[in-house]
């Protein structure tokens, strides 16, 4: 069941009316974790036995680390969890990649392998899931939590519908108090989460679904494009993956709301970062804050305590970005993708770093420097796009090997230079979608007052909604003609 | 007391809510008096559920609720109504919904760039007769069953063929028209070929196999061809079971080839609708023929009297078609005809209706396999990909190729199931004209005839390949 199919409307309006005539805590909570498992069910019974498994699991091990004072036996516990949860990601997500590069290599060192070929069908939303299962189990050794005593709390946490297939991925320490606590009913809020469901899926059907053929067009088939359309395609990729996950986010975000919930937020423009750093703090910021938490810390401490200078400080940033690329999907290029930003990062916190032993810092009262500082913000918000459109390349790409042809191929002016298919809309429009998105949220970001002005007061927030619910209309009728299109990330 | 401006207004917002209400327990009416019936268990369950939930939660607003909350409401729902229009209205002026797909043909050629020749068939042939050429429109299966077409045909006479040693003006998918001229039974092969006692592989089909809407050689049957070049091409565009059967009986079966290729799609295997014909029906009796192998004047004379006003009859209802429907998009605007077409939302619920029937098509393949079986021939299925499988995936369970390759091969035939490599394909898009719901392109049919080629060889299929 898709966010943006006609059967979530009807599940959303008949869980939300009986969720709040319901009106008691446990009674709601029991609701919400029947009506997750019908929303999960929908895809597959077969998965829903594994997610529950998991639930049981790190439940467990939640109670057994709540019950246990011995560093040693809650350090077994722990681990048991991590390798539980590693393995069941592993088998599903990894198996059949590690196995066809071990057949790769023996192959390569002159060996016939005979490894069997393994399609395992990928469960919805595990990466989504286990990492947050995960998360709970280590808060909880780490003694920032009380092991939650409420097993359907728990069962909860874990398979709330509204972020369990594509995250945001949240934190038990954020969300179990939530599951504790009476809901009231807020009009306000109910409206604001509608708001924030009609954004997202205006986001996603609109504008992501309508950059989708031409972006797939041109990576389906690069060579017969020239680079300008490459370069067109991979900046349509990257407001297409952008609202396709961000829309996706909102519509998660919105549904919690209007049951009286916060779901962590997920994005915050990130494409007005200065910096690779403040991109990863911008772009999936539950997942890079889980990776921090849980990977880059360790390591950096690891790192710190074995106290080498030079270059290899950086190697926690490495790891754990080459880690957040291998978690999207068991591909070389998403591996590529991860190290490419590991790189990237390293290098500015060098350069940054060597920059400000140099330098005396200017003051900030002078005129010029106010607007060189501004100027070379919007020189940083440009390259670092680049950057990140570099980044989509390899994240789009179906191999290495295509990868660097696109990239090679990016100033190249043989090949056609634009998109005409049937499927396609005329890229002027696409163009005009892209820069009125980018304008929108330049007026958020710059502008509040203006933004506040223009959707401020009740009736001019309906004109909006409703606004948007023709633009989202149209478009799934006419352009997807009436087909439900899936959101990218359900695939990792 | 005159009641106040405020009072009035906060009158209507519940009279709005209160309508909306009674108009969900209208829809339940009539739902509940007669609808239903088209709807699974679940599906009818989930279709009265809303509207019942609807006009409950409604009238509780209306009758229960403050003031402002019911104000809230009614501008909601109103507004709503208000964006269904707009939509609508932007529906049929941007993008009005077509009755024929030539329309969006010619709207999607215009879109590419592509140059498209907008006349119809008649207004071709009537060009190229006024040049001289002997030319007819290229005749559809589903004529002969028509009652106007039938009163005009010599009676027990149901043609399978076009007009023998003429042009056809068949069809235009690509922008230009397929025109094509007939052997001397009427079919889309080089003069002679059937005669020679040189065919050693018959095809009988529909329009695939007639090759719609490409020239000869850059068609399925033009590229086995250039292998097996004694092949002889018996399709007819519309054609089903019933007809393929036909075909066989009244064109193959006298010819009696080492190898017979049944090039079926799945639309083909569903002969409910031929089989309401006596005379199709009537191929299911292995004893009946029209002997038509031998009647080709009688068809002749037919065609060349019947298909020009038939087809001048055809485009005429056709463009009558299509001026209503552009006429009538603005006047029946706040039914929202076209929003509701294009989104029947209810579709995944419908029960399956009557549904297609495979039982006169498993019984037509069998009767063809045993025939060719006893004169020491091959037969062979191939299933042809239609784009509203392999790309809209929009076909019924009972009627995709897999459910039909298995029905083929439990009965013991091979089967070749081009739809399954189609499918597999990353963009099978790519491999109709003008990416939209027509005929596989030039490189669609490579793809099909390099199939066939590659299981033909691979399972020792193949016919003695003569070098010509």
């Amino acid at each position: 069941m898709l966010f943006n199919s006609p059967l979530f409307v009807v599940f959303f309006a008949t869980v939300l009316c009986l969720y709040w005539w319901i009106g008691r805590r446990k009674r709601q909570n029991a609701f919400l974790l029947i009506a997750s498992y019908v929303f999960y069910g929908t895809w597959s019974l077969k998965f829903l036995a594994l997610l529950w498994f998991s639930t049981v699991i790190d439940y467990t091990c939640g109670r057994l680390l709540g019950a246990s004072e011995n560093p040693r036996r809650r350090r077994t516990i722990m681990i048991v969890s991590i390798i539980v949860n590693l393995t069941l990601l592993g088998t599903f997500k990894y198996a059949g990649f590690f196995v066809l590069q071990a057949a790769d290599l023996l192959q390569l060192m002159g060996f016939q392998p005979h490894l069997p070929v393994l399609q395992i069908v990928l469960p919805i939303g595990i990466s989504f899931y286990t990492f947050q299962s995960l998360g709970y189990v280590v808060d909880v050794y780490r003694r920032k939590l009380e092991p939650v005593r409420n097993f359907l709390d728990y069962a909860l946490f874990v398979a709330f519908f509204p972020q369990l297939v594509a995250g945001p991925i949240e934190r038990a320490t954020h969300m179990l108090p939530q599951y504790a606590s009476e809901r009231v009913w807020s009009r306000i809020r109910f409206e604001s989460g509608l708001q924030l469901m009609v954004w997202g899926l205006f986001k996603k059907m609109v504008i992501a679904d309508n950059l989708a053929p031409y972006v797939n067009a041109v990576y389906g088939d690069p060579g017969l494009f020239s680079g300008s359309a490459l370069v067109t395609a991979t900046i349509f990729f990257a407001f297409q993956i952008y609202c396709d996950f961000s829309g996706y986010s909102d519509i998660a975000r919105g549904t919690a709301r209007t049951l009286g919930f916060d779901l962590l937020v997920n994005f915050d423009l990130p494409y007005f970062s200065k910096s690779p750093v403040e991109f990863w703090r911008r772009w999936h910021i539950s997942l890079s804050q889980w990776f921090q938490d849980y990977l880059y810390f360790p390591l950096a401490m690891y790192y710190m305590r074995k106290g080498r200078g030079g270059l290899t400080k950086y190697n926690a940033h490495i790891i754990a970005m080459g880690l957040i690329g291998f978690w999207h999907g068991a591909n070389w290029t998403f591996i590529a993708f991860g190290l490419y930003w590991g790189v990237a990062i390293a290098a500015y916190l060098h350069h940054t770093e060597r920059r400000a032993r140099r330098r005396v810092p200017p003051n900030p009262a002078d005129e010029v420097v106010q607007w060189r500082s501004r100027l070379q913000g919007a020189l940083a918000i440009a390259a670092m796009f680049a950057v990140a459109c570099v980044g989509w390349v390899l994240f789009r790409a179906e191999s290495i090997g295509q990868a660097a042809f696109i990239l090679s191929r990016l100033m190249s002016p043989i090949g056609l230079p634009d998109v005409r298919r049937a499927e396609v809309l005329s890229s002027m429009l696409l163009w005009t979608m892209v820069i009125g998105l980018w304008l929108a949220e330049w007026c958020y970001r710059t502008r509040p007052n203006f933004v506040e002005w223009l959707t401020g007061g009740e009736r001019r927030r309906l004109v909006w909604r409703h606004a948007m619910i023709i633009a989202i209309l149209f478009s799934y009728v006419v352009a997807q003609q009436g087909k439900v299109q899936p959101f990218i990330y359900f695939q990792f | 007391v005159r009641p106040s401006l405020r009072t009035f207004f906060h009158l209507s917002a519940r009279a709005i809510v209160l309508g909306a209400s009674l108009g969900c327990l209208a829809w339940l009416t009539l739902l509940v008096g007669g609808r239903l019936h088209a709807y699974t268990r679940h599906g009818a369950a989930l279709i009265v559920a809303i509207p019942f939930m609807g006009a409950i939660i409604l009238g509780y607003i209306a009758l229960r609720q403050s003031d402002s909350t019911v104000v809230r409401v009614a501008r909601e729902l109103a507004m709503l109504v208000v964006s269904l229009w707009i939509v609508e209205a932007a529906i049929a002026i941007w993008a009005p919904e077509s009755p024929r797909v030539q329309v969006t043909r010619i709207r999607t050629a215009a879109k590419l760039g592509i140059p498209f020749d907008p006349r119809t068939k008649s207004q071709v042939t009537e060009q190229l007769r006024t040049q001289g050429v002997d030319a007819y429109p290229g005749i559809s299966r589903e004529w002969p069953q028509q009652a106007s077409v039938k009163q005009q045909l010599p009676e027990n006479l149901f043609p399978l063929s076009d007009s023998s040693n003429a042009w056809i003006v068949e069809c235009n998918e690509t922008g230009r028209y397929l025109v094509f001229k007939t052997d001397e039974f009427g079919f889309n092969n080089p003069a002679g070929l059937l005669s020679s006692g040189r065919v050693s592989v018959a095809a009988v089909g529909a329009s695939f196999t007639l090759g719609h809407c490409l020239p000869a050689k850059d068609t399925l049957i033009g590229r086995l061809r250039e292998r097996y070049p004694g092949i002889a091409n018996f399709g007819i565009a519309g054609g089903g079971a019933l007809s393929m059967l036909a075909s066989f009986r009244e064109y193959v079966e006298p010819l009696r080839p080492r190898l017979v290729l049944w090039i079926m799609h799945p639309r083909t295997a569903d002969a409910s609708d031929e089989a309401r014909d006596l005379t199709l029906a009537r191929y299911l009796d292995p004893s009946f023929t029209q002997r038509l192998f031998t009647r080709r004047e009688e068809i002749d004379q037919a065609w060349r009297q019947l298909a020009i006003p038939v087809q001048y009859e055809f485009d005429n209802r056709s463009k009558a078609v299509i001026n209503e429907a552009l006429d009538r998009r603005f006047t029946r605007l706040f039914l929202l005809p076209q929003l509701r077409s294009r989104l029947q939302l209810d579709e995944p619920l419908r029960a399956a209706s009557a549904g297609p029937s495979t039982e006169a098509f498993i019984h037509a393949v069998q009767l063809a396999n045993a025939t060719t079986r006893g004169w020491g021939g091959r037969l062979v299925v191939v299933i042809m990909p239609l784009y509203e499988e392999v790309v809209a995936r929009q076909l019924p369970p009972t009627l995709q190729h897999q459910h039909l390759a298995r029905i083929v091969s439990d009965l013991g035939i091979p089967v070749i199931d081009t739809a399954a490599v189609f499918s597999k394909q990353r963009d099978p898009a790519h491999l109709y004209t003008m990416r939209i719901n027509n005929h596989p392109n030039s490189e669609g049919y490579r793809l099909l005839a390099d199939i066939v080629i590659g299981q033909l060889i691979e399972r020792d299929l193949q016919p003695v390949v003569s070098t010509r």
